[in-house]
């Protein structure tokens, strides 16, 4: 552990903190716990979707299924890249124009039924409960790396702060902490990108050229196939990606914080604007870092 | 739009929502609306699931397109391209149909409050 990751990483909690306490104070009724009171612009919207996306799983996740299995490892971005276009084409408006919390509200607005409700309540929580224990685990074993502390230690603190974020600031903290994130990611992947390709002299053909040389997977690195050998275990990944992604809890709720249908299409085409943007350079870091990891 | 929106509300009663769904700019509106999103989620499921099925049951894209760059990552990257044009033209057609539906609403406002 360095002075100077602990010093930044300590800048950005207390920044957060920061963003939590004046969220804190404006949030006051269920709607603005909620949604923001449906107050944030399409831009905002955009970025703080970004930031969703750019969570432990695909920002660390990807970049090292890619270091370890190549080629099968994109898919995970490929999947994740065109569940956004379910969401901008088939559920973003519908889901906006109904006003409501939750999915199960949503559900419970078409259907009137309590079972059904309860159903999807339960869908809600299980799939959270999943998706948070792979995120805990990520940003527990990043904090365990970086302070040398044990990693029950390390995996309470991220609870805690993730609990302190939610429970006082609500969804304005929320989504104002993934705008900083994504913007803060954005940046990152952007100077890393460069460098990587720095060091190849700008050449991405050579640089495919390097990745083979150098993992232990030799040529079979560059083509499809070394983690997944059926052709049935890559199709069901493929299409778990495109649509479970898009069907995300976190994600979806993101649609009810802004003003209206029309402002929800708006962050979608700024939302791709600032997503498609990461992405790109995003992956192309991941393959990239994938190239430098060997070196 | 927000304005709009409560007016329509407060006009509520006048407004005849099966004269407007039947009324053929709403039909249009529809109908364009639908074949729009329809051939392109189709579109891009059809480009999407055509990769893995490509890499899995044929390895005709293994073959090499710029040194050791394989028509596999060609294709994958091609993804991000589509994803991007598919985007732009979403919302161009979506500002087109906010356009149609602001009309029918303005349109039907004006009926109903001179029905009052």
């Amino acid at each position: 552990m360095s002075g100077t990751v602990i010093t930044l990483f300590l800048i950005i909690v207390a920044l957060t903190l920061v963003i939590t306490y004046y969220a804190a104070k404006k949030t006051k009724t269920a709607d603005e716990f909620y949604t923001a009171g449906g107050g944030l612009n399409g831009w905002q919207n955009g970025f703080a979707i970004a930031g969703d996306y750019l969570s432990a799983a695909s920002f660390l996740g990807i970049a090292g299924m890619i270091a370890l299995n190549g080629f099968d490892g994109f898919f995970y971005s490929i999947g994740f890249l065109i569940a956004y276009l379910v969401v901008l084409f088939i559920v973003a408006e519908p889901l906006r124009n109904l006003g409501k919390y939750t999915l199960a509200d949503m559900i419970n607005s078409r259907f009137d039924a309590k079972k059904v409700r309860a159903v999807a309540a339960l869908s809600t929580i299980t799939i959270v409960i999943f998706y948070m224990i792979a995120q805990l685990v990520g940003a527990g074993a990043l904090i365990q790396l970086l302070f040398g502390l044990d990693y029950w230690a390390a995996v309470l603190i991220v609870g805690v702060m993730m609990t302190i974020y939610v429970l006082f600031g609500g969804m304005t903290a929320t989504s104002w902490v993934q705008i900083v994130k994504a913007v803060l990611l954005m940046i990152g992947t952007l100077v890393i990108s460069f460098l990587v390709l720095y060091k190849f002299n700008f050449n991405i053909v050579n640089m495919f050229h390097e990745m083979k040389t150098i993992t232990p997977l030799g040529s079979d690195y560059l083509n499809p196939g070394v983690k997944y050998k059926m052709p049935l275990d890559t199709l069901s990944l493929m299409l778990a990606l495109v649509l479970g992604t898009a069907g995300l809890p976190h994600i979806l709720m993101r649609f009810f914080t802004v003003k209206n249908a029309k402002n929800s299409k708006k962050l979608g085409c700024n939302c791709y604007m600032g997503y498609w943007h990461f992405l790109c350079f995003n992956d192309f870091l991941r393959v990239w870092c994938s190239g430098i990891c060997g070196i | 739009m927000e304005k709009g929106k409560q007016t329509q509300q407060k006009g509520r009663k006048h407004i005849d929502y099966e004269s407007i769904a039947s009324s053929s700019k709403f039909k249009e509106l529809i109908s364009t609306k639908k074949k729009f999103i329809i051939s392109g989620s189709i579109f891009f499921l059809v480009f999407y699931f055509a990769l893995p099925i490509l890499t899995s049951y044929t390895t005709i894209l293994n073959k090499k397109a710029f040194g050791e760059i394989s028509w596999a990552w060609v294709f994958a990257f091609l993804q991000f391209i589509m994803t991007w044009v598919l985007c732009t033209m979403y919302v161009r057609k979506a500002a087109t149909f906010d356009r149609l539906a602001d009309e029918v609403i303005s349109e039907n406002i004006n009926k109903g409050e001179v029905g009052a």
